[in-house]
């Protein structure tokens, strides 16, 4: 496989969210404005790559039996590196999403693409699987978002579209979460067929 | 190279090695961080108190920090004249966990302004009471459905709900209209009201002294 198929494969033919459903927890939890699905999508994209590439490097090294504790390590350093980053120097950012920064930790796409790719290829192709998934991660978030976000509160990145007599507040809260994240798996399954 | 056998000197070399060298790593960020957080959480903090009490971002003021049991009293001076003091108040109660305010008060005690520095609540509902409480537009009232209700909200009622410019010395505790005050609550979040007005009455009790009957068992530490 050469490395473009790897990311095309992650970004749409296997992505993270419409088509293997992995790590519902932040994509429910995150998505209730675009501006906060994209940042914790890149956020988890960020740690994504890191972690894929270590991993690729030392798996000959590491074990059988302890590699788990050994990845959860790896990918629960780079969480934290990126949450003290983030704190000084994305503030704002960080105000919105610090809550969800150190959940990466037991996202389990990170471990999940550490399990299954980088740890049965080397370091480059293993970096565009975490760029891959970590983007299509991304761009699910962000579109999940701004579904939300424009039928809870009329606006998409804050650029206010509807106005406020459209609102449907139930979309911001966790139903809404449930119900657009259904929808749009059902699109993109239709499309991807 | 060939995979390394799991053998129990394997395993713990090995693990061992991963962490220390992953606590290096973070201990060399960290000592790089530090002081930039510690810097930005500190600006975060005199841009608040300075915005509580009205005053403009560019003047110069001292801040005299001074902690009273879960409180923080900042009294706040200019070329040593008392112009006003802040308390940072913190309720557990809000519908997310901790809701941590600012509130700026004057001599006579009448709330200057206040910032919602940390907190925790739904987005679109309780997040709204960082700009609900300061705003004196006043909603209409209509009925509305059941079904509407749940799809789009209550619509924001009539009535005030600017809490600045009050005096709970002289009109008694701040409370929300269901708890018969006359506070309109955040619209379907009055949860959140209830945890922020008691929050914003803790500020003015611990501001005029009277701290003993603020938490249960607390005392005054001066």
């Amino acid at each position: 496989m050469n490395n473009w198929k790897v990311f095309f494969n992650g970004l749409v033919k296997e992505n993270p969210t419409f088509v293997l459903l992995l790590g519902m927890c932040p994509t429910l939890g995150t998505t209730s404005s675009a501006l906060n699905g994209m940042s914790m999508g890149l956020a988890t994209t960020f740690v994504l790559i890191c972690s894929n590439i270590v991993i690729a490097l030392l798996k000959n090294l590491i074990p059988d039996k302890v590699r788990i504790p050994a990845y959860i390590v790896v990918i629960a350093s780079f969480v934290t590196l990126l949450q003290m980053l983030m704190q000084a120097y994305l503030p704002s950012l960080y105000a919105s999403l610090g809550l969800f920064i150190p959940l990466i930790v037991v996202n389990c796409i990170i471990l999940g693409r550490a399990e299954a790719f980088a740890a049965k290829n080397t370091a480059i192709p293993s970096l565009f699987d975490g760029l891959g998934m970590g983007l299509g991660f991304t761009w699910a978030l962000t579109l999940l978002g701004a579904v939300r976000e424009l039928l809870g509160t009329g606006a998409v990145f804050g650029l206010t579209i509807l106005p406020s007599s459209t609102n449907m507040l139930a979309f911001v809260l966790a139903p809404g979460a449930f119900i657009v994240l259904g929808y749009l798996i059902a699109i993109v399954n239709k499309i991807k067929k | 190279m060939k995979k390394l056998e799991s053998s129990l000197t394997n395993m713990l070399l090995v693990l061992t090695l991963v962490s220390v060298v992953a606590a290096f790593l973070l201990a060399y960020v960290n000592n790089v961080t530090s002081s930039t957080i510690a810097k930005i959480n500190e600006e975060a903090l005199s841009s608040g108190i300075k915005s509580v009490l009205g005053i403009g971002a560019d003047e110069q003021i001292e801040t005299n920090e001074k902690p009273v049991d879960a409180f923080v009293v900042y009294e706040v001076t200019r070329d040593g004249n008392w112009i006003g003091t802040a308390v940072k108040s913190t309720d557990k109660s809000g519908f997310g966990g901790d809701i941590e305010v600012l509130v700026g008060f004057d001599a006579k005690g009448n709330i200057l302004g206040y910032e919602v520095l940390k907190h925790a609540e739904t987005p679109g509902l309780g997040a709204r009471a960082g700009e609900w409480f300061r705003t004196a537009t006043v909603g209409e009232t209509k009925e509305v459905s059941a079904v509407s209700k749940i799809f789009f909200g209550k619509p924001d009622p009539a009535g005030s709900h600017n809490i600045v410019g009050r005096n709970i010395g002289n009109e008694g505790e701040l409370k929300v209209s269901k708890d018969g005050g006359d506070i309109d609550a955040i619209t379907a979040s009055t949860i959140t009201s209830r945890a922020f007005l008691n929050a914003v009455n803790n500020a003015y009790k611990v501001y005029k002294g009277n701290v003993s009957d603020v938490n249960s068992g607390a005392t005054s530490q001066q």
